[in-house]
């Protein structure tokens, strides 16, 4: 629990920053809402019928967390849930880093970015059809992003339905044999013939054709290390093209075997498969743009995911504040400076983001 | 074949829905739908042999007539039986249909399957159950079209018949007619009494519950609000936390910390058993076995 100064701070800054958001919500007067600040949800069944109500509402309560449901309601705030009139929900990616320390995860949430591309390049646009107009990427505001689909073709699919994306996303039950077929070529010797995927195919198939073709130019050796010949990995690679595996010495079963190796590779391991967090279709999620109560940082829409640091782009703008350690807390970047390390009664001015992100972290306490 | 035929094959199409719209419901209809509602909750309905006009429209009013007593009873359980026995019946018929009529009854349920065989994603989804041979991991997909078996098409029309058929409009304030019905085909329905003479013992539960009971101990899965009834049931007769978290671990997609946090939550927040009213609405009721809520079963002994 905050002391009354320190919840006196992070109000004032909620407010001023709320009073200027811009938020993006579709359909907002169809969703539920609900707020936290002990928890991340203190209650729900609210309603709002527009935006600027919804403004109104957070400037004058300042909740340190507020969410809205995935789902679209005809009573968003009828109680209890069946009453409230299910007319379809947003299909929600969920992708977390694992976090160790209290401050380890941040300086490395950069390694999600290229999972956040590779969902939505590979898995959302190329296999499941959904058009970039259709999704909205946000920084969840601590440790990774939340990729909102709010397509009309998804929107009425049930939890069963949504649970099978998330199975074939995070590459549940895929075998790697199971993407290739044995021909049998007669002559005097029997010779067996691997019939694979071509780059071209969609899904899985292609996917893996075009991983083996990048991974034997880049680094060979992690298939065989006869492929550090270029001849030999020439050869192969032109075979992979026509959907021909057997253009190389090694034994195919041993190559199989290898390959299996590369799902990790193929599939989005980090999106959360918690059930309650991907298929509950009364989730709420946090309101994209609003502020996580844990950190400070703006869950923030995300344009392009190539160029977005969260370090920088989600830390909120204003004069700096005075702020006293309670604890050592080691060396930090943020708005593209170092700060600390600090150690414990150390005083310091920093940047409002800054000094906002170690006070929700209850390291400091405002002066 | 006329318009009139198709529609009598396939009752649930707006060809048949326009075939009967000057149509009076008879006593006749009445009666000839409670037979086909128990005929489905039996096991299936058989063939009709429909000589002329008339009797092709009878049967589409015997359909028509069925699902408003269903939308005015909204008993889950055998709204679900008549969507099999109605679909599966349809099946049959599709079986030997011509490619034209096939498109026709595609069309209505808004399935669009390319001619290289396939389908789009969500219909995809909507359609198929969720089982191995299912899996979109083991399918050729491409740019949210999903590649399908010739003979996996008829398959997937059928489950779009039942789904279909299964969402039916509630009903309120039926009229008379349809009410008589329900009155008589509650009094036709299979009762669940011979359970009342069994001695109390841990599994001497309602039919609601020992259905539930039953579906977990074969490893199905249960959809969540029917996990909760089950719960706050089991915690109102006084078994102990552990007690149910060892039942549901039959579940294939248990999770101990889950059900664990949704047990202790259910017992905090001191729920009540629903009444057998809200059991029928929510699907759950399994019988007519006149009592109000599941928890005079055992009162009654």
């Amino acid at each position: 629990m905050m002391n009354p100064k320190n919840q006196e701070f992070v109000r004032r800054v909620l407010s001023k920053y709320y009073a200027q958001a811009e938020f993006d919500i579709k359909r907002i007067d169809q969703r539920e809402f609900g707020i936290g600040n002990n928890k991340k949800i203190d209650a729900r069944h609210l309603a709002f019928q527009t935006t600027e109500q919804l403004r109104n509402f957070l400037v004058s309560n300042c909740p340190r967390f507020v969410s809205h449901s995935a789902a679209y309601y005809r009573f968003p705030s009828a109680t209890p849930q069946e009453k409230k009139g299910w007319l379809g929900a947003d299909l929600i990616f969920d992708l977390d880093m694992h976090s160790e320390g209290k401050y380890d995860v941040y300086h490395r949430l950069d390694e999600m970015r290229s999972e956040v591309a590779r969902l939505i390049d590979d898995f959302l646009i190329a296999d499941f059809g959904i058009k970039k107009d259709d999704m909205l990427v946000v920084f969840s505001g601590n440790r990774g992003y939340h990729v909102h689909v709010r397509s009309e073709d998804y929107a009425s699919l049930g939890a069963e339905e949504r649970r099978e994306i998330m199975n074939y996303i995070r590459g549940e039950g895929l075998n790697i044999k199971d993407l290739f077929s044995w021909e049998e070529i007669k002559g005097k010797k029997k010779i067996q013939k691997l019939i694979g995927p071509t780059p071209e195919e969609g899904g899985y198939s292609g996917r893996l054709a075009r991983l083996v073709i990048e991974t034997l130019n880049k680094e060979p050796e992690r298939i065989s290390r006869i492929f550090t010949k270029q001849e030999k990995r020439e050869e192969f690679i032109n075979g992979i093209r026509q959907g021909n595996w057997s253009r190389t010495s090694l034994d195919l079963e041993e190559l199989l075997n290898r390959l299996q190796e590369l799902k990790n590779n193929l599939a989005v391991m980090t999106i959360n498969a918690d059930p309650a967090v991907t298929y509950d279709l009364s989730k709420l999620i946090r309101v994209p743009n609003s502020i996580h109560g844990d950190t400070g940082f703006v869950a923030k829409i995300v344009n392009d995911i190539d160029t977005f640091e969260p370090m920088r782009h989600a830390v909120i703008n204003g004069p700096s504040v005075e702020i006293v350690f309670k604890e050592d807390v080691p060396a930090f970047e943020m708005l593209n400076q170092t700060f600390g390390p600090f150690k414990a009664n150390e005083k310091a001015e920093l940047p409002l983001g800054v000094a906002l992100f170690f006070v929700l972290k209850e390291s400091a306490d405002k002066i | 074949m006329s318009d009139l035929d198709f529609a009598a094959r396939y009752p649930f199409t707006k060809e048949a829905r326009e075939a009967i719209a000057d149509l009076e419901i008879t006593e006749e209809i009445a009666a000839k739908a409670i037979g086909i509602l128990l005929e489905a909750l039996s096991g299936g309905l058989k063939e009709r042999v429909l000589i002329n006009d008339i009797e092709k429209k009878e049967w589409i009013a015997t359909y028509a007539f069925a699902r408003m007593v269903l939308g005015a009873m909204r008993n889950r359980y055998l709204i679900g039986k008549f969507a099999v026995a109605i679909s599966k019946l349809a099946r049959k018929k599709l079986n030997e249909e011509t490619d034209e009529n096939i498109e026709k009854i595609m069309r209505e349920f808004g399935i669009t399957i390319t001619e290289d065989n396939y389908i789009a994603i969500p219909q995809y989804l909507k359609f198929t159950p969720r089982d191995r041979h299912y899996a979109l991991i083991t399918r050729q997909i491409r740019s949210g079209f999903v590649k399908i078996k010739d003979e996996e098409k008829k398959r997937i029309i059928e489950e779009a018949i039942r789904k279909h058929v299964e969402e039916v409009p509630i009903l309120k304030n039926p009229p008379d007619i349809v009410q008589k019905a329900i009155e008589e085909l509650e009094r036709q329905m299979p009762k669940f009494e011979e359970r009342k003479s069994v001695a109390l013992t841990p599994d001497d539960y309602p039919p609601c519950v020992s259905y539930l009971v039953d579906e977990i101990k074969k490893h199905h899965n249960l959809p969540h609000h029917a996990r909760w009834f089950l719960a706050v049931y089991l915690i109102n007769i006084g078994l102990s936390d552990e007690e149910i978290i060892s039942l549901y671990s039959n579940l294939p997609d248990f999770s101990e910390k889950i059900t664990r946090y949704q047990v202790t939550h259910a017992r905090k927040r001191k729920y009540k058993v629903p009444v057998c009213s809200s059991l029928v609405s929510l699907g759950l009721c399994r019988a007519n076995c006149g009592i109000k809520t599941p928890l005079a079963w055992r009162r009654k002994k």
